[in-house]
């Protein structure tokens, strides 16, 4: 691809939306929108009565949209294909009135009233839950103190034990005030951003542009690398005090492994945990590493318990072709068996 | 990729970053604010110009083929090697003592220069000026903590880089390009990026880069709280809302969020929900009426004893 040709593609491409499928807002409660997903086609009469709803709880550090990133790069979509009924989670992007705002409030407010909502417009007694990186901390948090609301619980590329030797982001957290950081308000976006890139420098800011050059300049690949272009960098501030308290907690005190995580004076005790677990790990994962999510095995109760190890990197769990093909059919094969 | 990777690249960059072009415009070398960049990128030219040169001699030639061992390969592998650690050395100081010109200790504009910082003589605290001069005094010893603590990092990534120059080396010395095709000189790019990577990774993860990058976060937050500190004094004298005033209203407000949710689960028979959205599909209107309705829920046990079969209707 020549310049000129590099050029006029990335200028072509730079207003791409990411998000493909129809979705519909179910329920607001301050900045969290909880998004019901249509199904792809009417449901078979041969599928029966509807099925339990999965919610897919993504992390706060970035936006959820990458779960549904473009038709050929889409979890949710494979899961809609699959005949899953799938609710999304927007945690929304928290501002300075929101500093304030705890670990607790996300968990027993937030994401406990999407699920409140769900069960109740659905007449179930329990629900899916799928966790996504941070997403997965809180909803293992939740199952933990809400066990009668989830009926299963899938994992994905979820940070267990956060002091694993490979863990270069729990090395560096350790050190860090985090009292003093958060002191002067939410932590943003761009900092963090800059924190993930300097992970793998050299590959994250020059190889992959490289890479990007070296191709072809369709338009449809320049389209998908735009779309991840902007998922990374559309990276939301984080409400101080909750981000405080997961950074202390548990990058620097391992306190959800340890079994002593408490959030609004209830404790978040892990080995009580019982229901099916499918956990989902990146063998090449550089921020999650697969030995900090393969701990979960060892810290709860569930005799139900699945895990699965795919040859791919954190953002590949969601958006490579080879993720198209088999995490979808991963979940749905094992919601099946149960 | 064309051929000539490097100009394609830079061609690309300059379409992408107008400053690109405008730096490379003549005479900016004589404006003192752009000299010291000007000189550290040519003498990282230079020294990137005597490693390339030497490595074709050594490990292909600027033909496109592999190169014959010949008698003198020895020698000039060794050349080659001795122009890594010249390169690598040079990289390591170019970054190493690197300054933004308005750090303190920059006094004499030169970004790259290892002038240190000009002792700062406080004057005694004294009279009506006590509290702005101590609060000037604190946020300049602050910037400067993050300044040193900036400088030390820096100093830990030009090592890495000087480790990965030396890697780089050592792995084109032991598998040299077959060729300067540009399937090859790809090829040589990739090497280069696993071994920046390999060499960071082991720099990055050590005790001593993350108590550097700890100190540097921490001294940027001292930073910040001086700062802070200073700008919410000015505020206060043209009557503007500071940041404290606005947190202590949403803390009131938070306290009071938190009294009326308790006082809502306490009283369940007032509890309400927030109305479901304009747009709600058609499982959420289904659901309005499914709130009004109780006892639909089934207990705990009951879920228990189902989830043990695999119902394929209630899956």
């Amino acid at each position: 691809m020549t310049p000129e040709a590099a050029f006029a593609a990335l200028a072509a491409a730079r207003d791409v939306v990411a998000g493909c499928s129809p979705k519909d807002v179910v329920w607001r409660s301050g900045k969290v929108t909880l998004y019901r997903y249509r199904p792809l086609a009417p449901a078979r009469a041969d599928q029966g009565v509807r099925r339990v709803p999965l919610l897919i709880v993504y992390a706060l550090v970035n936006r959820p949209y990458m779960m549904d990133l473009q038709e050929d790069r889409s979890l949710i979509r494979g899961l809609l294909g699959a005949g899953e009924d799938v609710y999304l989670i927007d945690w929304g992007y928290p501002d300075g009135a929101d500093r304030y705002t705890t670990l607790a409030d996300y968990v027993e407010s937030q994401l406990h009233g999407c699920v409140r909502w769900i069960l109740d417009a659905r007449r179930l007694a329990s629900l899916t839950l799928l966790g996504v990186c941070q997403g997965g901390v809180l909803s293992l948090c939740y199952a933990a103190l809400h066990p009668e609301n989830v009926r299963n619980l899938i994992t994905m590329v979820t940070p267990v034990d956060f002091h694993t030797s490979k863990d270069l982001l729990s090395k560096w957290a350790r050190r860090i005030d985090v009292a003093a950081l958060v002191a002067q308000g939410n932590v943003a976006g761009d900092t963090l951003n800059q924190l993930f890139l300097s992970l793998m420098p050299f590959r994250l800011t020059q190889q992959k542009y490289v890479d990007l050059l070296s191709g072809g300049a369709e338009r449809a690949r320049i389209e998908n690398f735009m779309r991840v272009e902007q998922w990374i960098f559309d990276s939301p501030d984080q409400a101080a005090v909750a981000f405080g308290e997961f950074v202390r907690w548990c990058y620097q005190e391992n306190r959800l492994v340890k079994n002593q995580l408490e959030l609004g004076g209830r404790h978040v005790d892990l080995r009580t945990l019982a229901v099916p677990v499918l956990n989902l790990m990146g063998k090449r994962d550089h921020l999650v590493p697969p030995e900090s999510s393969a701990a979960l095995r060892y810290a709860i109760a569930s005799k139900d318990y699945t895990a699965l190890e795919f040859d791919l990197g954190h953002i590949g769990m969601y958006v490579s072709s080879r993720a198209q093909r088999e995490v979808p059919a991963a979940i749905a094969g094992w919601l099946a068996a149960r | 990729m064309e051929n000539d990777s490097w100009r394609h690249w830079r061609a690309f960059t300059a379409l992408m970053t107008p400053a690109f072009a405008v730096a490379s415009r003549p005479g900016l070398a004589s404006e003192p604010g752009f000299a010291p960049w000007i000189s550290a990128g040519e003498g990282f030219a230079d020294a990137a110009r005597r490693f390339v040169e030497a490595a074709n001699g050594s490990f292909g030639a600027g033909t496109g083929g592999p190169v014959p061992r010949a008698a003198g390969q020895a020698d000039r592998s060794a050349a080659a090697l001795d122009a890594a650690r010249r390169f690598a050395d040079a990289l390591r100081e170019q970054f190493a003592n690197f300054r933004m010109p308005w750090n303190p200790g920059s006094a004499a504009r030169d970004p790259f220069g290892a002038a240190g910082a000009p002792s700062v003589a406080y004057a005694p605290a004294l009279g009506a000026t006590r509290e702005h001069q101590q609060r000037a005094e604190r946020l300049a010893d602050a910037w400067r903590g993050m300044d040193e603590a900036q400088t030390r990092l820096q100093r830990l990534w030009s090592d890495a880089l000087q480790e990965a120059a030396n890697g780089f080396a050592h792995d084109l010395a032991g598998k040299p390009p077959a060729s300067h095709d540009p399937a090859a000189l790809r090829e040589v790019y990739d090497r280069w990026i696993e071994a920046a990577e390999t060499a960071y990774a082991r720099t990055a993860s050590s005790e001593t880069f993350c108590q550097a990058l700890a100190d540097f976060v921490n001294a940027s937050s001292a930073w910040r709280k001086e700062q802070q500190a200073s700008i919410e004094h000015w505020a206060k004298q043209f009557d503007l809302p500071t940041r404290s005033e606005v947190n202590s209203l949403v803390q009131r407000l938070k306290a009071v969020e938190t009294a009326l949710a308790a006082a809502l689960a306490a009283a369940p028979a007032a509890r309400t929900r927030e109305a479901p959205v304009a747009r709600e599909s058609a499982g959420a209107r289904e659901a309005a009426g499914a709130r009004k309705s109780t006892g639909i829920r089934k207990s705990a046990s009951v879920r228990k004893s189902t989830s043990k079969k695999p119902a394929k209707s209630k899956r």
